[in-house]
Order: structure tokens, then C-alpha cells, then sequence
């Protein structure tokens, strides 16, 4: 970008245009092109209108009286200084939500550590239990233990992920 | 009406672009539409100049211009006709366009050279009724000398002249200082008279 001098040193014309100057009037003449037809008016219309998002995002300012916010009536108390009704609730079902919450938490984690302590048992190969007395090789001891603590993990992952829907 | 010339403060024309306005802000499709069918001629024309008759680039720009000016309904404040505020969101895509592109400001696409086609011969501007071939080839001469002044002085003279703007309006859209606008008209006339020294008209006694 050439720059001589910083513009705003620089004189300033009269900035009323001289009607009776051929270079603007030459200038003025080469005006922009019109679109040649109606139909590729009507076209890009219909380009831009398809375009546009289903509503503007109005972040910036508004005037008054258009597309201004409603002010809503207060909502009931039960009493000088109480909370609302609403208030209550969410506070209620709050805690209640955190009560669930914390009791999958201790089953979920109990479960999860029976069947990892189980599924690295089974790995080993060291494990011994009661359900496979003498019917089952170690062998198969093992592979059975491994199985049945990777069907509970996968329970308690499947029962965890389910919380998000309100399981 | 395809095109909109310049509104006069206080006509009814100019009431009625802000009533659409007010409508479209308040999420009227409708509204929204007739100002694209008022705006859109001056707008496209505005890309084309800026990107030197790339018509299909001018008109991607001029449709994103227009989405961004129904997303951005709100930023207007109605202190300037909205015309002017959407030269000013169409300049702010050019400009975008050209960092995104790695040209400097107001280089998009090389200077015409002698043997270049017309900016728009692709069809999109037709000739003048009655103009002939000599107001064709003048009409090349003024957007060929145009395009090789230098990159502020262009965006001055297209906005002044070429879009008809006043000064005011033409610094608004530019986002310079008034005396800033005159000063670079100033710089760019001697050297457009040079250009065009063959075209001034014979002095008549």
C-alpha cells in the first residue's frame, strides 16, 4: 500500500462535487451494472432468502418498542421475604437428585470393584471359588471368573450411561 | 424497482425502508425480502467494482453480505439509511475476503491489463442504449484507470463515484475520517485526469 504523506496533512477540497468537471462526470457515468434481467434478480433473491437462518440472532441493540423484551408480572411469594414456589421445588427435587446420585455412586462402585477384582482374578488364573468346586478345571475356573467380571462391568457401564436419560 | 437510488432525508421511500427494517428485525422473512429486491443491484455492483467484474465472486459475497446483514439486524442503529449500513457490512466481507484470499486491501485479482475483456463483458453489463463502441471503450478506460490507482484511493472513488455516495456517507461506509476520504479523492483526481487526459472533452470557446 502507497501512502506519500499521512492523508490528513494533506488539503482538503471543497467537498461539495463539481457538476461542471468532465473527469466526474465521466466517473459518475461508469456507474455500477444493473443485473440484466428481472429473472436474475428474482434468482439471487431467492439464493439469498433460502440462505438465511430461521431467525436473526439479535445481539446488538434494539430500539424501542421493536422486538423490545416483555416485562413480565412478579411471580407469587409464599410470604414477606419467602421464596417462590418455584424456588421450592428445584430446591426439593435438587436435593433429592443429589441423594440418588450419591447411592448409584456407592452401588455403582461397589459393583465395579467386585467385577474388576474378579475379571483380574480370572486373568490370573488364581481364581477359587465355591461356584466352581471340583466340576471345573482351574482352567475354566479362570475363564468363567473373567467372563462373569466382564458381563458385570459392562452392566454397571451400561446402567451408569443411562443416567443421562433419566433411567 | 430492481435498483434504489439514493432517498432523500424525510421521503416517504425512505420511511418506508425503515418500517421494513423495523419489520425484518422483528423477524418478518417478508420484509426482509423486499429490502434484498431494493438493495441488491447497488450491492452486487458494489462487489463487482471492488473485485473488478469477478461477477460469480461478487455475487457469492453480495448473498453472504445479505446473511450477515439479516443476522446482524440488530447491530443497526438507524443513525445512517440502511443502505449505507449495508455497503458497510458488503466492504467489511470484501475485506475479509481478500485476507482469506492473501491479497493486500483492495488488490483482489491482478490490474487489468490493454488487452484485458471488459470487468463485466461477460455478459452482465450490457452497453449503454445508444452508447456505441466509444462509450464502451471509455467506459474500459474509467474502470481500467480506476483500478490501477492506488489500493485507498480506489475504494474512495468507487464509493464516491461510482455508488454515488455522498462524502459523509462513503467515510461512514469506509470507516475513515471525513478530511481522510477527501484527501485520497483529491490524490486520485490529478492521477485519473492523466489517465483519461485523452477522453476530456474539447473546450469548447
Amino acid at each position: 500500500m502507497t501512502r506519500d504523506l499521512h492523508p490528513a496533512a494533506a488539503p482538503q477540497p471543497d467537498p461539495q462535487p463539481d457538476t461542471h468537471d468532465w473527469l466526474e462526470q465521466m466517473l459518475r457515468e461508469n456507474l455500477p451494472p444493473q443485473p440484466p434481467t428481472p429473472g436474475d434478480a428474482d434468482r439471487f433473491v431467492r439464493a439469498v432468502m433460502q440462505g438465511l437462518p430461521e431467525r436473526p440472532q439479535h445481539a446488538g441493540r434494539v430500539p424501542a418498542g421493536v422486538g423490545a423484551p416483555v416485562a413480565h408480572p412478579p411471580l407469587p411469594t409464599t410470604g414477606p421475604g419467602g421464596l417462590k414456589p418455584i424456588d421450592v421445588r428445584q430446591r426439593v427435587q435438587g436435593l433429592r437428585d443429589a441423594e440418588r446420585l450419591r447411592g448409584r455412586w456407592a452401588v455403582g462402585g461397589l459393583a465395579l470393584g467386585s467385577g474388576l477384582a474378579l475379571a483380574v482374578a480370572g486373568a490370573q488364573g488364581t481364581a477359587s471359588s465355591p461356584w466352581f468346586s471340583a466340576a471345573v478345571t482351574p482352567g475354566q475356573s479362570a475363564l468363567l471368573s473373567w467372563t462373569l467380571g466382564c458381563l458385570l462391568l459392562a452392566v454397571v457401564l451400561a446402567w451408569q450411561a443411562s443416567w443421562g436419560d433419566g433411567a | 424497482m430492481t435498483g434504489m437510488a439514493p432517498l432523500a432525508p424525510g421521503s416517504p421511500e425512505l420511511g418506508n425502508e425503515r418500517l421494513l427494517v423495523d419489520r425484518a428485525r422483528a423477524g418478518d422473512r417478508a420484509a426482509f425480502e423486499q429490502l434484498v429486491r431494493a438493495h441488491q443491484a447497488r450491492v452486487r455492483g458494489q462487489l463487482r467494482r471492488l473485485l473488478r467484474g469477478d461477477t460469480a465472486a461478487a455475487d457469492d459475497l453480495a448473498q453472504e453480505t445479505f446473511v450477515q446483514a439479516w443476522c446482524r439486524l440488530g447491530d443497526f442503529r438507524g443513525d445512517s439509511r440502511w443502505s449505507t449500513w449495508l455497503h458497510r457490512v458488503a466492504l467489511s466481507r470484501y475485506l475479509m475476503h481478500l485476507r482469506q484470499q492473501h491479497h493486500p486491501v483492495g488488490t483482489a485479482g491482478q490490474p487489468p491489463m490493454a488487452d484485458d475483456p471488459p470487468p463485466d463483458a461477460a455478459g452482465s453489463e450490457p452497453v449503454a442504449p445508444g452508447g456505441g463502441e466509444r462509450d464502451t471503450m471509455r467506459r474500459l478506460d474509467v474502470a481500467k484507470a480506476i483500478d490501477q490507482l492506488p489500493p485507498d484511493q480506489r475504494l474512495a472513488v468507487i464509493h464516491c463515484y461510482q455508488l454515488d455516495l455522498s462524502h459523509e456517507e462513503a467515510a461512514e461506509v469506509l470507516g475513515w475520517p471525513l478530511g481522510t476520504l477527501k484527501s485520497h479523492i483529491a490524490r486520485a483526481k490529478p492521477r485519473l485526469r492523466e489517465s483519461l487526459a485523452d477522453w476530456k472533452p474539447e473546450e469548447t470557446p
